[in-house]
């Protein structure tokens, strides 16, 4: 039993994502789903359950949270740890361990348990959630999906009877989902309470008993789950939700299952495009290996012929200039390697891209490709937004930096710190540099990861300005909503080579 | 009243920072293996690069004890590299000095961080024992091994046990030089981005 | 699950933590002494080749052979530079052999401690050596933390590469600092969110933490230690013995 009564929070030099007056119980064994846009406070009320406020993020806390009759402020986090578990959005960044069996019993330790017990623990969760084969791996070459596994695993070996998911989908391919909701379905029939903050709705929609709308840290709606299934796409559209039936549609279109009759068919479809080929992209020889021939003094350079040996084959692909291409497939696929070798990253990968005539490889795809990475952290160098677009100009120039900030609604932030942006305004900062920098081909890794419908609306919005002002745009994504939203054209990648959809 | 005890949290920080100073100085000690005069030159370098991770944690301690662990670890690491017996100690007395003078000014007065980044660099100086205690030797062993004399001597000039002192002198001067550029580049970027 | 424990130790030939220790402390007096000719030259190189082969047993051959190619090339081009070549470009040369055969076997004893020792065995090992439990929780995050630094570095220089200012535009200071700030940058971030991650699965409780995983001395731990130790007496000996402590 959850029981939250008028609780105020904010959090210490923030003035937003905090509470005003929540209140909230939840009977055990109910599912229950926090949804609404980024900085409603659905993140907030599940750090409260699991004593991460006030333990850990400080703040002005008035009001009451209990979990099972404990009182959250009088507890130290330790004596949660066997009552409330918390997975979280990052996959990366919640694992402990090096491998994979110490992250499992990893929380049994901490606590104490007898040995016996921990065992035992540890084959229950590995045969419920299925890992034997991720057993024995290091953590560092699991994949998204696969480590948010070990992460659910870890938690349920503590056996808590309350278990917290913090948008734990961002990351996930389709097919990971899908095991992450069989997780929930198991512990649901296991009686454990479940709270789950998410953006991503489609998958829930069996699961829940309950949905509750945020706004501002308030509640503003609930719904059963008659309720919200019965939800209209308009309804949902209104209250800015993503479409719950109308994601799972796509996604079984886009998904393997629909088109595996002609699985064999790699797609060499050429367009019909002017005689000179202006208007074309015309990529050639992208072939790549991450396990290269072994050599003893002169690297041997990649030829068509090695495609046996190749992550990533695409003998030929066309592209008309100014189109978006959505770039689908598991992880693991491919699609980031494709991207990576795309814009030049890649060395040893021998592919080029041909536009109106001319020929641009290796170092030269760098100078007009540019990828907007995941991690958008990674891209971002000085500390003002108009220095990081100086810093990508050939001849630096403010007034144009400035009108390029103005086009993407950066103005006003021009003196800010990259760093203290949100996630869209950092994208949109990555954006303006590669604009700067003149790249005529923009690679996206995942834009939507994590946004909340209107986010990842402006999001589609920005891809299609930008691809009528002539860029070319590939995004890779696992979000259906934005390929129906802007793609043009869609091409799956599946195990290394290209095929067209659509 | 348990907030003066150490936490797990504090003890994930150290040794993320650690990793960080450590990771830093060997990859200056890498640029040492290209060229012998980079060796003395660490005297310089590794204070005033490390200054910038260093002071990014000075804005994270709130706590005694620390920076004490961050130096045993160091010490540990350079044990086993090689510099140890009697680098250890000097790292960890290092260590202890500097978080007792960072806690006199409650972790928060930045004239006493100064002179604490200083002393804390003094283990930079600890990684230069070896050296100076078998100069000879090696010395010796670096001409037998083909160096001619006139480059084992440029070598020794700046790290002998006459300019020890000098050297100790330099690993605070730098460490107090390494705190002001690391407190510049945090003012600039993580308290800007109002990270810290 | 014992089973599986024992079959697991039978395919790997796997050290005790504390074993690993002891190993690396005794390498750490052998590259303290420079020797390089005369009969402690050969002691030395003997153990040279006890990490080398500890890493073959642990199944990762090629690195020992590799290991073993650079160690002769290292060898072979300090003879062949110091007849033949002179002058700076010579020294240089000189000096980055030396440096190899010298550090080379610390690097490779350090490489393979870290590399074969779980995070989960090394707090076990703390634990029963009576170390403080945080000391234990600070290196063990410094183990973790080494290959997500290398990943951080490796997204961060691609970004470099992608906006051409690898070099910093020819600056020093900005070369240093474009790597190191969005590097610390995101070791804040993940450190957080490792710390919440970790409190909430009851790190830093005030109980006798338990240790699954099964740490303790066998045969072999006896008989490397044994080895390594005469090799290392038999070391000190002779190198005092030709009058170069």
């Amino acid at each position: 039993m959850i029981e939250i009564k008028n609780v105020n929070f904010h959090y210490a030099g923030l003035d937003q994502a905090g509470l005003s007056d929540f209140t909230l119980t939840v009977p055990d064994g109910e599912c229950v789903l926090l949804c609404g846009a980024s900085g409603c406070g659905k993140t907030t009320v599940t750090r409260l359950i699991n004593g991460l406020i006030p333990h850990f993020f400080k703040g002005e806390l008035t009001g009451e949270v209990r979990v099972n009759g404990l009182e959250i402020s009088q507890q130290e986090l330790y004596h949660l740890a066997g009552v409330v578990g918390s997975v979280f959005q990052n996959p990366r960044s919640q694992f402990f361990s090096v491998d994979t069996d110490g992250e499992i019993v990893f929380g049994p330790e901490n606590i104490g348990l007898p040995k016996a017990e921990i065992l035992s623990r540890k084959e229950q969760v590995v045969r419920e959630l299925n890992l034997k084969e991720l057993l024995e791996r290091s953590l560092f070459d699991l994949s998204g999906g696969e480590k948010q596994k070990i992460a659910c695993a870890s938690v349920a070996a503590l056996l808590p009877d309350i278990i917290i998911l913090d948008e734990p989908s961002s990351n996930l391919d389709w097919a990971a989902i899908r095991d992450l909701r069989k997780s929930m379905q198991l512990w649901k029939s296991q009686g454990k309470t479940i709270i789950i903050s998410e953006h991503r709705l489609w998958y829930l929609k069996d699961v829940i008993d309950r949905a509750i709308y945020m706004e501002k840290g308030c509640i503003v709606n609930q719904w059963t789950k008659q309720e919200f299934c019965a939800l209209t796409e308009d309804e949902l559209k209104a209250y800015e939700l993503r479409p719950v039936s109308l994601e799972e549609r796509y996604i079984h279109q886009f998904s393997n299952e629909s088109i595996s009759d002609n699985k064999s068919s790699v797609s060499e479809s050429s367009l019909s495009a002017s005689e000179d080929g202006r208007g074309i992209l015309q990529l050639s020889d992208f072939y790549f290996t991450y396990t290269p021939r072994k050599y003893w003094f002169i690297k041997t350079k990649l030829t068509p012929a090695d495609e046996r040996i190749c992550d990533l084959r695409i003998p030929s692909l066309q592209i008309h200039e100014g189109s978006i291409v959505g770039v689908i497939g598991d992880n693991g696929a491919g699609k980031s390697t494709f991207l990576r070798c795309l814009c030049g990253l890649e060395k040893t990968c021998i592919g080029f891209i041909k536009i109106s005539g001319k020929i641009y490889r290796g170092r030269q795809l760098t100078k007009i490709c540019y990828m907007v990475m995941q991690d958008v952290n990674h891209q971002l160098f000085t500390n003002s937004v108009l220095s990081e677009i100086l810093l990508s100009m050939e001849h630096p120039n403010k007034n144009v930096a400035e009108k390029i900030l103005e086009s993407l609604d950066l103005g006003e932030y021009k003196e800010k710190h990259p760093m203290a942006l949100s996630g869209g305004q950092k994208q949109r900062v990555a954006i303006a540099s590669a604009m700067a920098a003149k790249a005529q081909i923009l690679l996206f890794d995942e834009p939507t990861s994590g946004l909340d419908y209107r986010h990842m609306c402006e999001v589609a919005g920005l891809l299609k300005r930008l691809a009528a002002d002539g860029k070319t745009i590939f995004v890779s994504t696992h979000d259906p909503e934005l390929i129906a939203l802007c793609c043009d054209k869609i091409v799956r990648i599946t195990d290394g080579r290209a095929q067209e959809i659509g | 009243m348990n907030e003066k005890k150490l936490k797990a949290r504090d003890f994930i920080t150290i040794g993320i920072f650690t990793a960080i100073l450590w990771v830093v100085q060997m990859v200056i000690m890498y640029l040492g293996f290209l060229s012998p005069f980079i060796i003395a030159g660490y005297v310089v370098l590794i204070p005033i690069v490390t200054g910038i991770p260093m002071m990014l944690y000075y804005a994270r301690i709130e706590k005694f004890g620390m920076l004490t662990i961050t130096s045993v670890i160091v010490a540990i690491l350079l044990f086993i590299f090689g510099m140890g017996f009697l680098g250890a100690p000097i790292c960890i007395a290092a260590g202890v000095i500097a978080d007792l003078i960072a806690k006199s000014g409650r972790y928060k007065s930045w004239r006493k961080t100064v002179i604490s980044c200083g002393v804390f660099n003094l283990w930079v100086s600890a990684s230069y024992l070896p050296l100076i205690l078998t100069a000879d030797s090696y010395k010796q062993s670096l001409i037998e091994g083909g160096f001619d004399a006139s480059f084992a001597d440029t070598l020794f000039t700046l790290v002998t046990p006459a300019t020890y002192p000098i050297l100790i002198l330099g690993c605070f001067v730098c460490g107090v030089i390494g705190a002001f550029v690391g407190k510049a580049v945090v003012r600039r970027n993580f308290e800007k981005a109002g990270i810290v | 699950m014992e089973n599986e424990g024992r079959k697991l130790h039978n395919i790997r030939f796997h050290l005790d933590p504390r074993t690993k220790l002891l190993l690396l402390i005794l390498f750490s007096i052998v590259v303290m002494i420079d020797i390089t000719d005369g009969p402690a030259y050969i002691v030395r190189t003997v153990m040279t080749y006890v990490p080398v082969v500890l890493v073959c047993l642990e199944g990762k051959p090629h690195v020992g052979v590799r290991f073993t190619v650079l160690f002769i090339l290292a060898t072979w081009f300090m003879e062949v530079t110091e007849k033949n070549i002179g002058g700076v470009a010579g020294m240089l040369i000189l000096f980055l052999c030396y440096m190899i055969t010298q550090f080379a076997p610390t690097m490779i004893m350090v490489w393979y401690c870290i590399s074969t020792t779980k995070i989960s065995e090394f707090m076990a090992a703390m634990n029963r050596m009576r170390l403080p439990q945080g000391l234990a929780i600070s290196i063990a995050v410094m183990m973790r933390f080494f290959p997500t630094l290398s990943e951080e570095y490796r997204s961060i220089r691609d970004a470099m590469r992608m906006r051409g200012i690898a070099l910093g535009g020819g600056k020093v200071t900005k070369m240093i600092e474009y790597r190191l700030v969005p590097l610390l940058f995101s070791c804040i971030s993940i450190g957080d969110e490792l710390s919440a991650a970790a409190v909430t699965r009851g790190l830093g409780a005030p109980v006798k933490r338990t240790n699954v995983c099964e740490i303790g001395f066998h045969r072999r731990d006896y008989v490397i230690v044994a080895v390594t130790l005469v090799l290392s007496i038999l070391y000190v000996y002779l190198s005092s013995g030709s009058g170069m402590v």
